[in-house]
């Protein structure tokens, strides 16, 4: 991996706009995005549904509905999966980068056992045999805390939990050890007391096997949790972006803080309001010629209505894209 | 209740149906008598015995159920022309089930355009007349019983492929068919490991209805002359040879026809059990 320790980066997406071909015309979810993604790093992206933020790890993947089309540029260890060819993909697909889906209740065959459905990776793309492929799936299934793995592994889905599942999901993404994981909102199925159990595990076995992670979510609480680096989506553009902390500290953009005072905070007690921003996501459409959050921001000035603000740095390892944090 | 795949607990339904494990002990029975009760007569059904020509029903004699117009046994040519038709039914079902799933699975799955082709490519077959078909095929592969079950799988394995290809349709859009090709699994590896498994219901459901439509479609072209031809029998044949005595004697029509009605029923039954043991609305 030379061009990887060159820049540093693991994945470096650049100008990564989607868009999906309609009846009414073209309908544009991602607007020229651009990110990088350190070896073992995890980078959240948040924003409400719609905002594209799935889109994103799905063009990645190469997993776009027919008519949707990806284009600029994302380089994965000096491969542009963009411009891969499906065959191509799929040496890499399963291999240096792997996904977890929303829905554990279907992401999963229901007429393969559940080992099997392990094994299968395994045997495809590192050529082991039936049985130790098997053995790898099974040890895989004891450090996601399967209780009983070897049993277990023979059992078919119906047979398990949704939050058992998901942990399946886990240890199918990660058994091929990938450099990159692509998680979509692995949790927002699960039982909200599961749920923090089943991301800490994925965070420890990614950190173990050195994997970095692409978590998608509109669950603030769980990037507060897991990730080092945080963007913030809305409408297709990145409003903001920096490390988590800092981040969470001090939103430079009306629309990050307005999402972090619409999310209840332990010791506030039972008085306060919750915060909610006004208006409702755009949903499709043309592009508006400005900011898209223009029509939902309380702080709107004349000229977002007309003008696009830039995504500019305003700190270290941070930027915002909005014209009061810009003219600042 | 561990390790019970979808498909063993859909059996188990199965097997709480009376009917329907009655009529598999049926079939089970007329598919013995036809493959083992030859053996237990002294002479083939291709054996003229002169002394009894046209014997009727005499359970005391050597021709139990007496013999036809050559001093055939009628008994044993029944239970020989059996093996035919339960062999071609079921070879065929096979057969025509097998090339029709690979197709709609590759089609509903591929979807787009190669879907559009393949499936306009099946409703131009559709459109051909059967029997015309039939005859064509024969010509074209002259004749025997080759170019009769080239045929009927010619003409039956449309159905299956557009069943199973609404089902890899919907099957294709699932998650766990996402989850596939990001695991890097080639479009041939999911077909195959993923959505052919996930259409067995289905196509279990239709292959059991399936082999009766086979066996008929046998007995109706051997009944008009273009399938299994003399002497050979089948049950077509004999029903047909059955119908030109049938104002004098109705036993050469009835054995025959009673066993292909019979065998019928055991199989529709079975179908009808296995769609409720297997179909998720019907629970």
């Amino acid at each position: 991996m030379p061009l990887t320790q060159m820049t540093g980066n693991l994945l470096d997406v650049r100008d990564l706009s989607v868009s999906f071909r309609l009846a009414g015309g073209v309908m544009t979810a991602v607007d020229r995005v651009s990110f990088t993604v350190k070896p073992g790093e995890v980078l959240g992206i948040v924003g409400e549904s719609g905002s594209g933020k799935s889109q994103i790890l799905f063009s990645l993947m190469g997993l776009l509905a027919t008519n949707g089309r990806a284009t600029g540029q994302a380089m994965l260890q000096g491969q542009d999966l963009l411009a891969l060819s499906p065959r191509a993909l799929d040496g890499v697909r399963g291999v240096t980068m792997s996904m977890i889906f929303q829905d554990p209740m279907t992401s999963l065959n229901p007429y393969k056992r559940v080992g099997d459905q392990l094994a299968e990776g395994l045997r495809a793309h590192k050529g082991l045999d039936r049985t130790a492929a098997w053995q790898a799936a099974v040890q895989m299934l004891d450090r996601v805390r399967i209780p009983d793995a070897a049993m277990c592994a023979t059992r078919y889905p119906h047979e398990f939990s949704g939050g058992m599942r998901q942990r399946v999901m886990i240890a199918m993404a990660l058994l091929v050890r990938p450099a990159l994981l692509l998680a979509d909102e692995p949790t927002t199925a699960l039982d909200v007391t599961i749920q923090a159990q089943v991301l800490d595990l994925m965070a420890d076995l990614a950190r173990d096997i050195g994997t970095a992670i692409i978590l998608v979510t509109h669950d603030l609480g769980v990037v507060a949790r897991l990730c080092d680096r945080l963007i913030v989506l809305y409408g297709g553009r990145i409003m903001e972006e920096g490390s988590a902390e800092p981040l969470f500290a001090a939103p430079a953009h009306p629309y990050s803080s307005g999402l972090l005072h619409a999310t209840p905070r332990l010791g506030d007690g039972l008085t306060p309001r919750l915060g909610t921003i006004p208006g409702t996501p755009r949903s499709g459409g043309a592009m508006l010629p400005g900011c898209p959050f223009a029509p939902r921001c309380t702080v709107k000035l004349p000229v977002c209505d007309t003008l696009q603000p830039p995504l500019t740095a305003i700190g270290p390892g941070r930027a915002a894209a909005c014209h009061l944090t810009g003219a600042a | 209740m561990a390790e019970m795949s979808p498909l063993a607990l859909q059996l188990r339904r199965f097997r709480a149906n009376r009917l329907a494990m009655g009529s598999v002990v049926g079939l089970g029975l007329i598919v013995l008598a036809c493959f083992f009760g030859p053996y237990a007569f002294p002479f083939t059904g291709e054996d003229a015995d002169f002394d009894y020509i046209s014997a009727p029903i005499d359970l005391m004699s050597p021709h139990p159920f007496g013999t036809d117009e050559f001093g055939r046994d009628l008994l044993v040519r029944v239970l020989e022309g059996g093996q035919v038709s339960l062999i071609i039914g079921f070879l065929g079902a096979v057969v025509a089930g097998g090339i029709g799933v690979l197709y709609g699975a590759v089609a509903g799955y591929a979807g787009g355009r190669i879907d559009s082709l393949m499936m306009r490519a099946v409703e131009i077959l559709y459109g051909f007349p059967y029997v015309i078909l039939v005859i064509l095929l024969s010509l074209l592969l002259g004749g025997g019983n080759a170019a009769l079950f080239a045929a009927i799988v010619f003409t039956l394995w449309l159905t299956p492929a557009v069943i199973v290809r609404a089902q890899a349709q919907s099957l294709a859009k699932r998650e766990f068919i996402a989850a596939a090709q990001a695991g890097g699994m080639t479009s041939r590896q999911i077909v195959l490991e993923h959505i052919v498994p996930n259409c067995m219901g289905t196509v279990i459901v239709y292959g059991s209805l399936l082999v009766p439509e086979v066996i008929l479609s046998e007995s109706f072209l051997s009944f008009l002359g273009i399938g299994i031809k003399e002497p050979q029998a089948s049950w077509g044949n004999l029903i047909q040879a059955g119908t030109s005595e049938m104002e004098t004697d109705l036993r050469l029509l009835l054995l025959p026809g009673s066993l292909l009605a019979l065998t019928l029923f055991c199989l529709n039954f079975i179908a009808d059990g296995l769609r409720d043991a297997l179909d998720p609305n019907d629970r």
